[in-house]
Parts: C-alpha cells; structure tokens; sequence
C-alpha cells in the first residue's frame, strides 16, 4: 500500500483563528496538518508534493480565492485523487454549484461546528481510502495487461519461426509470400517446399476465428507439416522412384492432414488450400478446402480469374472427400492464393473489398516484382479500409511461372 | 445479439438470427443461444437467416459446432439464406451438411418426406 502514512491535510485560510481552531478540532484524527494563510503560496507547495491526501481551502481570500485555487490544483497531474473541500458561510445554491463545478468534492460551513467537520473530514478519508485501492488495482491490471501484451509479442516472434524465412526464387520459379496478422498472433499459415526436382508444393491454411486459440492451433498445425514434409509422401509416386517421381493426386495430402488433424477433437477447423506446381511444365494441381479460389493472372491477355470450385473445410468430418482440380500455367503467368483476410476487408460503410478487386489490382501491377505486387496489394486494403482496424489476417502466396529450363 | 426462438412441433424447433451478422464478435452469444435452447435430443432445429447478410469463418464454425451438439439424427435447417451466406456454403461444401430451403413452410412440407 502506497498509503501507510499518516492522512496529510493542507488547510487555506487568511484567518490565523480558524487555523488555530481546526487544529484543536482535528487533533483526535491523526493528521498531518499544513497551514497556509495565502492561495498562492499554498499552490506552490502542493505543486511539489504529491502525497497531499485533502486540501480544505477558504472561499474568500485576497490575491487568490478559494475556487481559483481549486481549479489551478485540478490541472495539476499529481493532485488527480486529492479531496478538496470548500470553506465557506455561503450556502446559496450559485456558490454551490461554482464550487462543485471548480472540483470541489464536499463544503464545510463557518461558523465551524466540531462534530460536523470531523464526520465530514472522516467521510472524506474513507472517499480517499477507496480512490487508493482502485488506484492501486488499476495499476496492477495495467501492469497485468502489460505483461500479457509482452508474452504475447514474444509468441508472435516465436509463431513466425514455422512460417519460411525468405521469399523463393528458383530458376524457373519466383515465389514471395505476405502475412499481417491482425492481432499479436494470427490464425493464417503459409509454406512452400520443393518435394522433387520438379514439383513444388506450397499451402495457405486459414484457422477459423482468431486470437490466442487459433495462433496455438495453427502454430501446432505448422509443426505437424513441416515434420511430415507437408505430407508429400501421401503423393508422390515412388513406384517409378527409379526414372522420375511423380506427383499424384494432392487432395491424397489434404486428406491424410483431415486424417491426422486434432481438430477433431476441438471446435477448431481451418481451411486450406495445397498445391503442387510441375515447374517444368507449369501444370498446377491444387486441392482447395473451403479456402478461397485460385487467381490465376494470364501474362498474354492480361486478365486475372478466380479459379476454383471449393469443397470442404478440414476438420469437421474425418471421412470429408477432397478433391484436386488443375489449371495450366503459361510461361509468364502468376498464380495467387489468399485468405479470406483480403476479400473480408471492410471501409467505413461497411462494404468489402471483394475477390474482384483483388483481380484488378492484380491485372494493373503486372510490370510489378512479385514481392512488390504483394506489398501494394496490402498497401491497397489498407487504404480502402481506412480507420478500420483489419479484422482477420492478411495473408497472400503469389509465384510467377518463367517456365526456363532447368539446367 | 437479437435472437428469438419458437416451438413449431414435438421435434422442431425454429430459431431466427434478427441480426445481419453472424461473425467472430457475435458467434460466442449464439453458441451459448443454441445450448441453452435445443436439447441435444431435439430432431429439427430450423434456423432462419433472412435476417443474415454476412457471416464469416467463425459463424460458420458455430453452426457446425452446434450440429455437432445434436445427436446423429438432428439436423439443422436454414431457411432465408441471403447471396452473400450462399456463396460462403458453397464455397465450403457446408450445403451438404445443411439442407437449405426458401421458407418454413417450405421446410416443414419436404422435410417430413
């Protein structure tokens, strides 16, 4: 407790007889009294101390009156929980109101009757008293939150280690990838991994609702992935292991992380979509899981378009049927996949930012770096968003297909 | 969060969304809505969502976690479903899990066949 010391009272008054007669008064109390016969004087000394408990100020006073001082003590930063009471033999309702509406918490009336102005001063300790231990909880739950917040930047710090490190390029591959989570941590995972020589497998899983329970789920779910090599084995061929690996089926991957997945055993679910690119052929083959299309932008005719069926999420039914579904990239061509996060994002009026634009915009930076493609699109939800806090996660995979030859 | 509910029959019983959002703020008072209203063992639960013109990935993770709390013959039905809704079940295939009709009546007539 910060208030273990004696109840400290400053008492303004011109009258030197009402100093002398509060002093008897109040000797049963206990307090520490402090007394000034000059409003500024008395502003000068409480301007420096900041264990005042109650100032008990005159109304009338020559240089500076009793409201003046009140209102001059309440701009103070470290008067905030001081109790202020007025003294006064006006008892008309206009100096009531003046005094209250200065800052003055209660009134003590001249003539001065003993039993009153103690049972007033004791009302006005006990106020003191609470004001402290309010004062005192709230530090300690700004010192809770405070610390929560820390833990929490130190998870996020910790969550983006499963996330790759870099963005990819390969020769006839550029991949970059951007993440915002909305809070500290986020519910969004991305990856992406060369599985064969010629395959490229990369995923986007989006885990329902957000804040701490999502950021653990999806940061357990990220571990399981890359310890099972995003369950490539599920769909690669290795019956022809001695001429070239094939891949097969990816819908196989999803179905074996649905298999797996301990989402069963929570009201968790996610989506996800996981696709493996044939970077000498350009054939991409993806299985899309309740996650949002495809965009698929055609370099020769400049038009990007949404690309998928949908199908469903991953951890609600354990024997869920996924399925794959192909495009064909030409040389030249980018492919995107992204989370709800972008077409979720919401202005002022409420309106959302919608797939369409994000084609668009897609479309208009095509002379653009992957990398810098990604960054303006986020560039562009913010704005739209304006003032509105994103309320999910922000995440995007694009590659650009060049379609050279490996050496 | 606005929600109302109306006993049709025996097994059925209809609950109306009178919000036009079912997302992450409001999804936690609907899950708690939906335990204390329908008894696990209750057959038909008829939710309208007329009323519902966005719903995210949490509000659909609501509705799956409270078709989870019915038993294995429980069902829930959506009638009223707006485009917006429609497109996010399609997407996720969740129109297989959940039967949708244009009304209650409607509901109530093909359901019982």
């Amino acid at each position: 407790m910060r208030h273990i010391n004696k109840t400290k009272i400053v008492i303004v008054d011109d009258e030197v007889i009402i100093h002398q007669q509060l002093k008897i008064i109040l000797k049963s109390l206990d307090a520490e009294l402090i007394f000034f016969s000059d409003g500024s004087k008395a502003l000068a000394y409480i301007t420096e101390q900041d264990d005042i408990d109650m100032l008990i100020t005159d109304w009338l006073m020559p240089t500076m009156d009793g409201p003046e001082l009140i209102s001059k003590v309440k701009t103070l930063d470290n008067q905030k929980y001081t109790y202020i009471m007025l003294l006064t033999n006006l008892r008309d309702k206009e100096s009531l109101v003046t005094g209250i509406s200065v800052g003055a918490d209660d009134f003590l009336y001249k003539p001065i009757i003993k039993e009153e102005i103690v049972a007033k001063i004791s009302a006005g300790m006990r106020v003191q008293r609470l004001k402290y231990e309010l004062k005192e909880k709230n530090e300690d739950l700004t010192s809770a939150l405070n610390h929560i917040k820390d833990d929490l930047k130190a998870a996020a710090k910790l969550s983006m280690t499963i996330l790759p490190s870099s963005d990819l390029k390969l020769q006839s591959v550029e991949l970059g990838a951007l993440f915002k989570p909305c809070e500290y941590v986020g519910g969004d995972l991305y990856g992406f991994k060369k599985i064969t020589r010629d395959s490229l497998a990369f995923f986007q899983i989006d885990v329902a609702g957000h804040g701490i329970p999502s950021a653990l789920f999806s940061f357990s779910l990220g571990h399981e992935l890359s310890q099972a090599e995003l369950f490539s084995n599920e769909i690669i061929d290795y019956e022809q292991i001695n001429e070239k690996p094939e891949v097969k089926q990816v819908d196989r991957a999803v179905t074996a992380i649905n298999q797996n997945s301990f989402a069963h055993n929570s009201d968790m679910y996610f989506t996800m979509t996981y696709g493996v690119l044939n970077t000498e052929t350009g054939t991409v083959k993806y299985c899309q899981a309740g996650h949002p299309p495809l965009i698929h932008f055609c370099t020769e005719t400049g038009v990007a378009k949404l690309h998928g069926v949908g199908g469903f999420p991953v951890g609600i039914m354990i024997d869920a049927v996924f399925e794959e579904q192909e495009l064909q990239m030409q040389k030249g061509d980018r492919l995107f996949v992204f989370s709800d996060g972008i077409p979720e994002a919401e202005n002022e009026l409420g309106e959302f930012w919608g797939e369409e634009k994000l084609c668009r915009i897609i479309e208009s930076g095509k002379e653009k770096t992957i990398r810098d493609l990604l960054d303006y699109i986020y560039q562009q939800v913010i704005s739209w968003s304006k003032g509105e806090k994103l309320s999910d996660d922000v995440t995007i995979i694009g590659f650009q297909w060049t379609g050279e030859e490996l050496l | 969060m606005s929600l109302t509910n109306e006993q049709i029959n025996n097994n059925t019983i209809l609950i109306s969304i009178n919000e036009d959002r079912l997302d992450s703020a409001s999804a936690p008072t609907f899950k708690q809505y939906f335990l204390d209203t329908v008894n696990e063992n209750c057959q038909k639960v008829v939710l309208d969502l007329s009323n519902v013109l966005f719903m995210d990935s949490s509000g659909l993770g609501v509705l799956i976690s409270s078709l989870k709390h019915l038993n294995s013959q429980g069902s829930i039905i959506l009638i009223g479903i707006q485009a917006n809704v429609q497109a996010l079940m399609t997407l996720t295939r969740m129109d297989r899990l959940f039967p949708q009709y244009e009304s209650l009546e409607q509901a109530l007539s093909l359901e019982v066949n």
